[in-house]
């Protein structure tokens, strides 16, 4: 039983590392043949964890040398457009001004049922709203909407924009940040003073502390409301 | 960066284990065939199997593959090593017992296992297709 936990052991670290370098792409922007890849690791991971008989090297060869070929595969896509058409195809433009393009749908082998599903998919709902629709190389499809249709933008609406920053999380579960609080021009002696002027017994006690560029704090202590300061 | 490194450095372990599997599992199988042929002919040439040389030869060899066995279980299903594990304990007791024929038989079972083992592992267009 010892050598079935150690087997397992080995091969799901294996798989943590196989993962980390193949990248962080999610499933639904996975290419069609990634995805292919990611069950057969899936599959020939599970052989010797399953079967004892079996030699560890047996999982772990294949899984690395798939491993290897996806990398180089990676590389020859990244270095010639040409092989990367060839391996991920091109985008396919499936509805135009003149409307749905009958024959890419045929040779993409989707129904027009398909296609709704997708575009209602995007946020329309009707092929009037649509100017052009894109069938991308991961099976997603892109829409670019009538003028009269598109979302109204900042510059549309003419509204000044403002300066905006992503808040700095400084206390997470009752426990400071360190690198964010450097990232921040205050300093710990700041937040223990704000959190002891909202009454808070200790840090342990606050459950987030976020601040922004513009001094805005939002706080919560942990089974209470959250506040919002400006300092 | 990082990730060219760890490829490189998988590659080169990929290549490792085929030159190991290529050069030291072939070396090893190649000596147990040899000792099994080289048996083969002393009880072939002998009326008498149950003789203190074969008895001892065929203990060699047994204790041989069981050493061998730790590091070919690295590369070979262990339930097919097994088979030749048996045929090996059957042929102790066929010398003990006098049975030539059985004797001889699981003999050449031993070196048809390791000509099979030797096919599996070598490079081969068969083993590709």
């Amino acid at each position: 039983m010892i050598t079935l936990i150690c087997r397992v052991f080995i091969i799901y670290i294996l798989i943590l590392f196989v993962f980390r370098l193949m990248g962080k792409r999610q499933l639904g922007q996975m290419q069609p043949f990634e995805l292919v890849l990611t069950l057969i690791i899936a599959d020939l991971a599970t052989i010797p964890m399953a079967e004892m008989s079996v030699p560890i090297l047996n999982g772990i060869v294949p899984l690395l040398t798939l491993v290897v070929f996806h990398f180089v595969l990676t590389i020859l896509t990244q270095l010639s457009p040409k092989f990367a058409n060839f391996i991920s195809g091109k985008p396919v433009i499936v509805v135009d001004s003149n409307g749905i393009i009958y024959s890419a749908l045929c040779k993409l082998n989707i129904t027009i049922d398909d296609l709704f599903e997708a575009i209602r998919g995007a946020g329309y709902f009707s092929f009037t709203e649509v100017q052009y629709a894109i069938m991308e190389t991961n099976g997603k499809v892109s829409v670019m909407p009538k003028p009269e249709f598109a979302p109204a933008t900042k510059q549309d609406l003419k509204i000044k924009e403002l300066d905006d920053s992503l808040p700095l999380t400084i206390i997470s579960d009752g426990q400071y940040m360190e690198e964010n609080l450097k990232m921040s021009d205050k300093n710990k002696a700041f937040f223990e003073k704000l959190i002891q002027d909202e009454k808070i017994k200790s840090i342990k006690k606050v459950l987030i502390l976020t601040i922004t560029k513009q001094g805005e704090i939002f706080l919560q202590e942990k089974d209470k409301p959250c506040k919002t300061l400006q300092v | 960066m990082k990730r060219l490194l760890s490829i490189i450095i998988i590659s080169i372990f990929l290549i490792s284990l085929c030159v190991l599997d290529e050069v030291v599992a072939k070396k090893t199988l190649d000596e147990i065939n040899q000792k099994g042929e080289q048996l083969f002919l002393i009880a072939v040439n002998n009326e008498n199997i149950n003789t203190e040389e074969i008895l001892i030869k065929t203990r060699e060899l047994f204790e041989i593959w069981n050493t061998k066995q730790e590091f070919l279980c690295f590369f070979v299903n262990y339930k097919d090593m097994h088979e030749m594990g048996n045929e090996l304990i059957k042929m102790i007791s066929y010398c003990k017992n006098n049975i030539k024929e059985e004797y001889t038989t699981s003999l050449e079972l031993v070196i048809y296992y390791c000509e099979t083992f030797k096919h599996i592992m070598g490079v081969s267009l068969n083993n590709i297709f």
